[in-house]
């Protein structure tokens, strides 16, 4: 910290430049700020038609009425919001939802770092099993959700026969069919198909983790663990960051493996924000309303972050 | 160096974005005689390749006319069709499931085709399967002909199982009574059961619970109002929980192919399920397995509930009268016998592909004939989660009484929505 | 005790914890190796499996009859031609975005990028959307943009999500890397655009090549937007045409299983040469100084 804080403050002399040399190096910089400006433009442009107006056409549409059958769009200001708030499903959709990601993400957390910490060890084999894990990733969701309905099977599938030899009847087998164990059976597929993700970002943060920082902790009489939690760990601070965020809005909205395997059954035990609001826009065909439940699902999701980041801006790990 | 390469990024990105402008093409704003046709594909069937001939000959045909046929995955086609139809980018023909029809037809997003019809010389409405002629109606209007039909469901047995277990396989039971005794003197829990019924959260398990429904005589819209909250549907669906007993647990997430694999591994003696499924019979079971009319209370006789798929003609499309011209062309024996995996909707070319496809045909046709449609309204897909979750609360162990009057309340509240 | 006597019990005490260490290795390499196989090993079977030994109860681990039947029926110039579309797609999303990316991340990541917080914004707003209520408007964007139907029009849709995931997934690389480093660069003389790209990116390849992974692999898998943005079949990609096995009322399960593996297998080749660059990264010399 205070290493640092000596750096800026021997740095900021550098900074106060005379007048000759600002217009010596000013056509550099505007070239510079050109670059950077080419740089960021189109994808900009295109964020804008492909992000800013989906965005401005649901939080528009939330406050209409407008159905396939009733096309036209009529305002019913906040009716929409109304309606799903009182519905007693909605809570139940939010609770799932948590549930949800709360645990694939955690899960996928503790898996991918240590696949991480493993593929960073010497051993025959390593390269070809880092290419490996990738494998449940890349597999589209349908399929995974495809494969694994086939392996959760009670009476003819393996998971269950291997259940069997341990004393589980098939009954208590049949995971996805059970209120109470759906979503979890769920959410193994997803943390299975999510966490190569996790790992492949770990695994490169982790090499970036400086030796001598770990050495000089092993010096001082640390064990393993502990030069992990204290100096590896805080290193690759920034990764682990970026990629929970990620990974806890993306499960957030992740559709494909519990529409597919579940369909938010039984009951509405599985049923997340995603595939209520896919039922609404494609089956039931409701724009209005899946619009307003879109705009709950973000402002859900967007609270989530800005109370993260915040959380972090404090903790002052934001800013290096 | 990096100025370069910075300069030829650029470049490049310029190039991509003119290109894409360029390329890129509203889908029916060819001026010209060009038929866009969209199908969907069945997994057993090489759609597009027959196609082709039907094409080329159609083309021949109508000198100028450009016809081209895509076909989607089945999982993809509604959402793909509804993004399309909404955003004006849609086919001229596209084939419909006939629960949809209503709802296209309220949307306006499809063409009526009486006036069409009426002038027609190739199609008429006998000629057709009545239950599928009828689901293309809506306000006195057609708004579709159909392509194929079918009808849930078959009850599969297992011939072997039912000796074993000291029942008469040319005997199957009649009656709902006969039929849960059988299902208790075929259920030799853990390893085998006496049926095997499906119960996932999809429209597949809807249907085949409207041919409990209407087997009792119940009903789910009539006239516009909700019926479903009655004696006989609550007897229908007590019938449904009874069974239950003797079905394998997990039914709750049991969709139809699930369903059908408990049957061949030999898991369940009997099965419901439909006509289609006899390829995979045929594949997969290795036993004496056989057809039979579902059984029906004491003094009904079995009605089943009616499914296809039927071509339509998009409101904006800027070709009617040849998009027209392609359906009847469509309409014809050989042409619905090519394209089809589910029996045709010609009755000609459907009775033909049943003695020629189907084992024990004289079943499939009995029951084809004697279906009856699921409600033909434009709120059909609320109706339809009204009944997914019945059979959901059924299977968690929920009174039939009280699932009923949910449902009921839930469909009426749909069907508010059209006045 | 004699020095010989010493140094063998700290020989053997070092051997201990080599065994150790590599049990470890060795233990936790099988448990990956279990996690992602098992699965893939049932996905194989099924593969190979006929029609009539798919659902036996109790399940067979290995096929009576294996048959390489499913994989021929599956390998017609219309799966080579998905997969060939599937290449270019995700193949160009990754080098226009890695390379916006990397020049983007000039701007934001250096200790003096100020602008560091709004991007994370923009990268956060940009993914919150579900993607049910994204397609509408999607569908209209790029219809009006022309982007309809296009390879183009597929590639800049992907690169309009990935590239802000890109930016700030290499933002959280580079941040990791000591400041020290192109200060020192700088001092040398030279100016802070060649101290960045030829000091800290080449110490940063790890995390670039894992952020190409992702944008590959996020391109790869993805259904969603081909499907809006795709109609013709010629130009489909695989995830659509594999999705064609499932049908209305039975699955094709064979074939299936048998296109999903074929579609796994280009993957892995990518990936095993573009993780030798993960290995670059333990260059300890530079690290060090």
């Amino acid at each position: 910290m205070t290493q640092l804080a000596v750096r800026d403050r021997e740095a900021r002399p550098r900074r106060e430049l005379d007048a000759r040399q600002r217009r010596k190096i000013s056509p550099y910089k505007r070239r510079e700020a050109l670059v950077r400006i080419l740089c960021i433009a189109p994808p900009l442009l295109f964020l804008a038609a492909l992000v800013a107006y989906p965005l401005a056409q649901t939080l528009y549409l939330s406050v209409m009425k407008s159905t396939l059958i009733q096309p036209d769009e009529v305002f019913v200001g906040f009716d929409n919001f109304a309606n799903i708030l009182t519905s007693a499903s909605f809570w139940n959709v939010v609770s799932n939802s948590v549930v949800w990601t709360v645990v694939v993400v955690a899960l996928q957390f503790v898996l991918g770092m240590s696949a991480a910490v493993i593929l960073n060890r010497r051993f025959v084999g390593r390269g070809f099993l880092r290419a490996a894990v990738v494998i449940p990733w890349v597999m589209p969701g349908v399929i995974a959700a495809v494969l694994w309905n086939l392996l959760y099977e009670p009476y003819l599938g393996p998971i269950a026969q291997l259940l069997g030899f341990i004393g589980v009847p098939a009954e208590n087998a049949a995971w996805l069919s059970n209120t109470s164990t759906a979503l979890f059976a769920v959410i193994i597929v997803a943390v299975w198909k999510g966490f190569p993700l996790s790992a492949i970002m770990y695994t490169a943060a982790y090499q970036n983790v400086p030796e001598e920082l770990r050495e000089a902790a092993r010096l001082d009489g640390a064990g393993t663990w502990q030069v992990f939690r204290n100096v590896v760990l805080p290193s690759m601070a920034p990764t682990i960051r970026s990629t929970i965020v990620l990974t806890t809005v993306w499960t957030f909205n992740y559709f494909d493996l519990v529409y597919v395997m579940t369909n938010g059954g039984p009951g509405d035990s599985t049923e997340i924000f995603p595939t209520a609001i896919y039922r609404l826009a494609f089956v039931d065909v409701n724009y209005g309303l899946s619009s307003a439940y879109g705009v709950i699902s973000v402002l859900i999701l967007g609270i989530f972050t800005v109370l993260y980041l915040r959380q972090l801006n404090k903790s002052g790990s934001l800013n290096r | 160096m990096k100025k370069v390469f910075l300069s030829a990024l650029v470049a490049g990105g310029m190039m991509v974005l003119l290109g894409a402008c360029s390329s890129g093409d509203t889908g029916g704003g060819s001026e010209g005689m060009t038929l866009e046709i969209w199908d969907m594909q069945q997994s057993s069937k090489d759609v597009a390749a027959a196609y082709a001939p039907i094409v080329e000959a159609f083309e021949a045909d109508n000198p100028g006319a450009e016809v081209n046929v895509t076909t989607f995955p089945f999982a993809q086609y509604r959402d793909k069709v509804l993004l399309a139809m909404k955003g004006g980018t849609g086919p001229d023909v596209l084939a419909l499931d006939q629960v949809w029809m209503a709802e296209f037809a309220a949307g306006g997003l499809v063409a009526p085709l009486d006036d069409q019809l009426a002038e027609s010389d190739s199609i008429s409405g006998d000629d057709f399967f009545q239950g599928a002629w009828a689901s293309n109606s809506y306000e006195d209007q057609t708004w579709g002909v159909p392509l194929n039909a079918d009808v849930w469901e078959q009850m599969y047995y297992n011939a072997d199982l039912f000796t074993e277990a000291g029942l008469d396989p040319e005997n199957p039971p009649t009656t709902w009574d006969e039929w849960t005794e059988a299902a208790a003197a075929l259920t030799k829990a853990p390893d085998q059961f006496g049926i095997s019924l499906m119960g996932c959260k999809d429209e597949g398990t809807v249907v085949m619970s409207d041919s409990f429904l209407f087997s009792n005589g119940g009903s789910i819209v009539e006239d516009g109002s909700a019926t479903f909250d009655s004696e006989e549907n609550i007897g229908a669906l007590s019938q449904y929980q009874d069974l239950l007993e003797y079905s394998p647990s997990g039914t709750a997430g049991a969709c139809e192919q699930d369903a059908v694999a408990r049957f061949t591994s030999g898991t369940a003696a009997m099965l419901l399920a439909g006509s289609w499924q006899q390829d995979t019979m045929k594949d997969a079971a290795q036993f004496d397995w056989r057809i039979a009319v579902p059984p029906a209370p004491e003094g009904k006789s079995f009605v089943g509930a009616l499914g296809g798929w039927n071509l339509a003609i998009n409101a904006k499309s800027e070709n009617p009268d040849l998009a027209f011209a392609w359906i009847e062309s469509m309409s014809q024996a050989d042409n619905q016998a090519a394209v089809n995996s589910l029996i045709p909707a010609l009755q000609a070319a459907g009775e033909e592909f049943i003695m020629a496809n189907r084992s024990q045909p004289e079943v499939v046709l009995a029951t084809l004939n004697n279906g009856a449609p699921r409600p033909l309204s434009p709120v059909y897909p609320a109706i339809s989660q009204a009944q997914q979750d019945v059979m959901q609360a059924i299977i968690g162990g929920e009174s039939p009484e009280n699932a009923v009057v949910t449902a009921q309340g839930k469909i009426a509240d749909a069907l508010s929505a059209l006045d | 005790m004699t020095s010989s006597q010493l140094t063998s019990r700290a020989d053997s005490s070092a051997r201990a914890r080599k065994a150790r260490s590599a049990l470890v290795s060795y233990g936790g390499a099988l448990l990956i190796a279990i996690v992602v196989f098992g699965p893939l090993y049932w996905m194989f079977i099924t593969a190979i499996k006929p029609n009539v030994e798919l659902f036996t109860s109790p399940p067979r681990w290995f096929p009576n009859d294996p048959t390489l039947q499913n994989f021929v029926d599956v390998l017609d110039p219309a799966f080579l031609q998905l997969l060939g579309n599937s290449l270019l797609v995700a193949g160009a999303t990754t080098a226009v975005c890695i390379s916006l990316a990397v020049l983007a991340s000039y701007t934001i990541s250096r200790p003096s990028g100020k602008s560091g917080k709004s991007v994370i914004v923009v990268v956060l707003v940009s993914q919150l959307l579900p993607p049910a209520v994204l397609l509408v408007p999607l569908y209209r964007s790029a219809e009006s943009l022309g982007l309809l139907d296009s390879h183009a029009g597929l590639i800049i849709a992907y690169l309009t999500f990935t590239l802000p995931v890109a930016i700030w997934l290499l933002h959280g690389f580079i941040t990791s890397i000591p400041v020290e480093l192109e200060e020192s660069a700088r001092v040398d003389g030279l100016s802070s655009f060649r101290a960045y790209f030829t000091v800290i990116i080449p110490l940063a390849r790890p995390g670039i090549a894992a952020t190409a992974a992702y944008i590959f692999f996020t391109a790869w898998q993805d259904f969603m937007f081909a499907l809006v943005f795709l109609t013709d079949e010629d130009k489909r990609t695989l995830p659509l045409g594999v999705l064609g096995y499932i049908g209305q009322y039975t699955i094709n399960w064979g074939q299936l299983m048998a296109a999903s593996i074929l579609l796994l297998i280009p993957i892995l080749v990518i990936f095993a040469l573009v993780q030798k660059q993960f290995i670059a990264g333990l260059t300890a010399g530079a690290v060090k100084g």
